[in-house]
C-alpha cells in the first residue's frame, strides 16, 4: 500500500523557494486504481515524480511530509537509493512513449537492463520474454532485437510498462501515457492497465487530465488543484454527485455529444500561478459559489463517507451517496 | 548497410568532382599570364612559351581540365616547377610527417576532451566544473604557435626532456623512438582542439541529460554511474564523433603553423614554401590531397555513424 502524507514539493526560484505542491495526502491500495485529475500546472506531474524520486534535485525537492511503501519511508530517495535498501517497487511509466527509450539501444536490452537490477537471479531471456508477454508485445523473439524507432507509439508503451513490471512494482505511476497515442491504441493500452493491475495486485497511480479516461479506469478519483488535492472519492460518487465547485465545473466543461453543437462551457478565469496562490481557497476567485469565509484562512474538510472535499460550501450533500 | 555506404560514397566522389573543378580553375584565377607569374620577372618569353605549352595551357579549358583530372586519376598531379620532380613525391614526404602528427594529435584529443567533458557535465556547476570549462575556454582562445613556443620553453629548454624541433622519419635510423619529436608539436597542436571537444561533450552531455529517456533510466534504479556511461554518454558521442572528422581534417590545415614553429617537415610548410615560389602545381596538389582527406575521414565518420545510432538508415 503506498501512502502520501501532507507532500509539500517546492521549485527554488530567483526569488525563493516556491510551493508547487501543497500538502497532498492519498493512499492506494493493491490492485486499486487511483486517477489523478487536474488542469496542466496543478501539480499532478509534480507529486507523481516526487512519488517515483526523480524530482530534479537541488531545484525542486520535497521540503516536508513522507511517503511510505508498505511502511517503509521512501520520500526524497532516488530509485537506486530505493533498490539498494531493497524498497525498489514503485514503478513509472511517461507520457511520451516516442521519447521515452534509448533510440539507440535495443528494446530487448532496455527491458533486461531493468530486469538486472531487480532481479540480478534471474534468467535474463525468460525473464524479458515474460514481461514481454504480459504486455502484450507481439513475436517477442522479433521484438528483441528492435530499435524504438522501428515500433509504433503504443508498441513503445508497453515496452515503456514492461520494463515497469521488470521490478515487480507494488504501485505503478502513469503519467498520462495515452495522452500521445490514438485513441484506439488508447484504449488498448488502458485495458492492459486495468488487466494488469487486477492480474499483479498493483496499486495504480493513474494521472490525466482526461475525465473520460478517469471514469472508464480509476476505482478512486482525486482533483487537483493549485497543488491541492480539494475533492477525493470514488468514481461513481465523484461523477454522480461531485461536492466541489471546480469539480463539477471540469465535468461541466467535458462536451456532451447529446446536447448537439451547444456552445463549449469553460470555467472563467484561470488557475492561479504557484507565485499568486493566497491564503483562503485557491479555486475562490473562479468559483460562482464563493463567498467571504472562502477568501481568507483554512478551508473545511467535507466527509460524506468515504468522498470528502475542501469546501465551505459543497455541492450536493443532499444527494443520496452510492 | 552496403546501399547506405554506396550512397555515401557516391557523395562524397560529386563532392570531390566539385572540388577538383575549384582546385583547377586556381590556376586560371592568376590575373595575366600563369606562366609568365609562376615563373617571374626574369623569364623569357620562350621560356613562358615553354611552360604553357607544358602545362597545356593553349587547349581549351575544359580539355585541359580532364587532361589534369585524369592525370590525377591516375596518380600523376604534374611537376613541381621549384624542383623539378613530380608532385607527388615532393607532397609523400611532408604528408608522412603530417598524417602522423594529426593522428598523434587526435589521440591527445579524443583521451583528454572526451573524458574531462564528462567530468565537467557530471558535476555540473561545481568548482571543478567551472575550472574545467574556463581553462577550456583560455587554452581554446590562444594561438598554437604560443603554445607551442611555451612548450620548448619549457619541456625543449629547461627540462631538457623532448627534442625542440625536427623530425627524422621513423622510417630513418631510430625508428619508432622518433616520435618523441612530435610530441611537444602534438600537444601544441591538440590544446585548442581537445578544449574544443572538451566543451561540445560537456555541453552534448547536458543536452542528452534532460532527455525523457534518460529519466526512464534513472526510473529503472540503475546507479548513476550507468545512467551516465550507457544512456547519457553513449548518445553524447553521437554529436562528438561526427565532430572528430571535422577536428582530424582542420588539424592537417592549423598544422601548417605548428610545423613552422616546430620546424616539421610536413605538409603545412611545403604549401608555405611553395606559395612562395609560386609552384602552382604543388599547391594544387597538396590542396587536392587534404580534399581528399577530408572526405575520406568523414566518410568513415558517417559510416561509423551508422554502428552508433541505428535511426541513421532510415534518413
Amino acid at each position: 500500500m503506498l501512502v502520501v502524507e501532507d507532500l509539500v514539493v517546492s521549485v527554488g526560484t530567483p526569488r525563493g523557494a516556491l510551493d508547487i505542491v501543497r500538502g497532498v495526502s492519498f493512499r492506494i491500495e493493491p490492485g486499486e486504481i487511483l486517477g489523478l485529475v487536474g488542469e496542466s500546472g496543478s501539480g499532478k506531474s509534480m507529486t507523481s515524480l516526487a512519488v517515483m524520486g526523480l524530482l530534479e534535485k537541488p531545484g525542486t525537492r520535497v521540503t516536508s511530509g513522507r511517503i511510505a511503501i508498505d511502511g517503509a519511508d521512501i520520500t526524497d530517495a532516488t530509485p537506486y537509493e530505493r533498490v539498494r535498501k531493497g524498497n525498489g517497487d514503485v514503478a513509472m511509466i511517461f507520457q511520451e512513449p516516442m521519447t521515452s527509450l534509448n533510440p539507440v539501444r535495443r528494446i530487448g536490452d532496455q527491458i533486461a537492463e531493468a530486469i538486472k537490477v531487480h532481479d540480478p537471479e534471474a534468467d535474463v531471456n525468460a525473464r524479458t520474454r515474460e514481461l514481454m508477454d504480459l504486455v502484450r508485445l507481439p513475436d517477442a523473439s522479433l521484438q528483441q532485437g528492435a530499435y524504438p524507432h522501428e515500433l509504433s507509439g503504443g508498441m513503445r508503451q508497453r515496452v515503456m510498462i514492461a520494463i515497469a513490471l521488470a521490478c515487480r512494482p507494488k504501485v505503478l505511476i502513469a503519467d498520462e501515457p495515452t495522452t500521445a497515442l490514438d485513441v484506439t491504441v488508447q484504449l488498448q493500452i488502458l485495458g492492459l492497465i486495468r488487466d494488469l493491475c487486477d492480474r499483479l495486485r498493483m496499486g495504480v497511480l493513474f494521472i490525466t487530465h482526461d475525465l473520460g479516461v478517469v471514469s472508464q479506469l480509476a476505482d478512486r478519483v482525486a482533483v487537483m488543484y493549485a497543488g491541492q488535492i480539494v475533492e477525493t472519492g470514488s468514481v461513481g460518487t465523484i461523477f454522480s454527485a461531485p461536492l466541489h465547485p471546480y469539480t463539477a465545473g471540469l465535468m461541466a466543461c467535458v462536451p456532451d455529444p447529446s446536447t448537439g453543437h451547444a456552445p463549449l462551457v469553460t470555467i472563467p478565469g484561470q488557475a492561479p500561478r504557484p507565485d499568486e496562490v493566497t491564503s483562503g481557497c485557491p479555486f475562490s476567485p473562479r468559483c460562482q459559489y464563493a463567498g467571504e469565509p472562502c477568501r481568507d484562512g483554512l478551508v473545511p474538510l467535507v466527509r460524506v463517507g468515504e468522498h470528502t472535499a475542501f469546501c465551505h460550501f459543497p455541492l450536493n450533500m443532499g444527494v443520496a451517496h452510492v | 548497410m552496403w546501399g547506405y555506404i554506396l550512397k555515401r560514397t557516391a557523395a562524397a566522389l560529386a563532392t570531390l568532382v566539385a572540388a577538383s573543378v575549384l582546385i583547377f580553375i586556381f590556376i586560371h584565377l592568376i590575373p595575366g599570364e600563369p606562366a609568365a607569374v609562376m615563373l617571374g620577372d626574369a623569364a623569357t618569353p620562350d621560356q613562358v612559351a615553354a611552360l604553357r605549352t607544358r602545362l597545356g595551357l593553349d587547349e581549351p579549358l575544359f580539355v585541359q581540365y580532364f587532361y589534369w583530372a585524369g592525370s590525377a586519376l591516375q596518380g600523376d598531379l604534374g611537376r613541381s616547377i621549384f624542383f623539378d620532380e613530380p608532385v607527388t613525391s615532393v607532397i609523400a614526404d611532408g604528408a608522412q610527417t603530417s598524417i602522423l602528427l594529426a593522428s598523434i594529435t587526435m589521440v591527445w584529443v579524443v583521451l583528454i576532451g572526451v573524458p574531462v567533458g564528462v567530468i565537467a557535465a557530471m558535476r555540473r556547476g561545481s568548482w571543478l566544473d567551472q575550472g574545467l570549462s574556463g581553462l577550456a575556454m583560455l587554452l581554446a582562445s590562444i594561438p598554437t604557435f604560443w603554445v607551442g613556443l611555451y612548450l620548448i620553453l619549457v619541456f625543449a629548454a629547461q627540462l631538457g626532456w623532448l627534442p625542440s624541433s625536427g623530425y627524422p622519419s621513423i622510417f630513418e635510423e631510430g625508428g619508432l623512438a622518433n616520435l618523441r619529436y612530435l610530441i611537444l608539436p602534438s600537444l601544441a597542436l591538440a590544446t585548442p582542439n581537445a578544449a574544443l571537444i572538451l566543451r561540445l561533450t560537456r555541453a552534448s552531455m547536458l543536452d542528452v541529460s534532460k532527455e525523457d529517456y534518460v529519466r526512464t533510466a534513472r526510473a529503472k534504479g540503475i546507479s548513476p554511474r550507468q545512467v551516465t556511461l550507457r544512456h547519457i554518454l553513449r548518445n553524447a558521442l553521437l554529436v562528438v564523433v561526427s565532430a572528430f572528422g571535422f577536428t582530424f581534417a582542420a588539424l592537417i590545415s592549423e598544422a601548417v603553423v605548428t610545423e613552422t614553429v616546430f620546424a616539421l617537415p610536413g605538409i603545412g610548410r611545403t604549401v608555405v614554401q611553395s606559395i612562395l615560389r609560386r609552384d602552382y602545381p604543388v599547391i594544387q596538389g597538396v590542396i587536392l590531397v587534404i580534399v581528399c582527406l577530408y572526405l575520406v575521414l568523414n566518410l568513415l565518420v558517417d559510416i561509423s555513424y551508422r554502428f552508433l545510432d541505428p535511426r541513421v538508415e532510415l534518413e
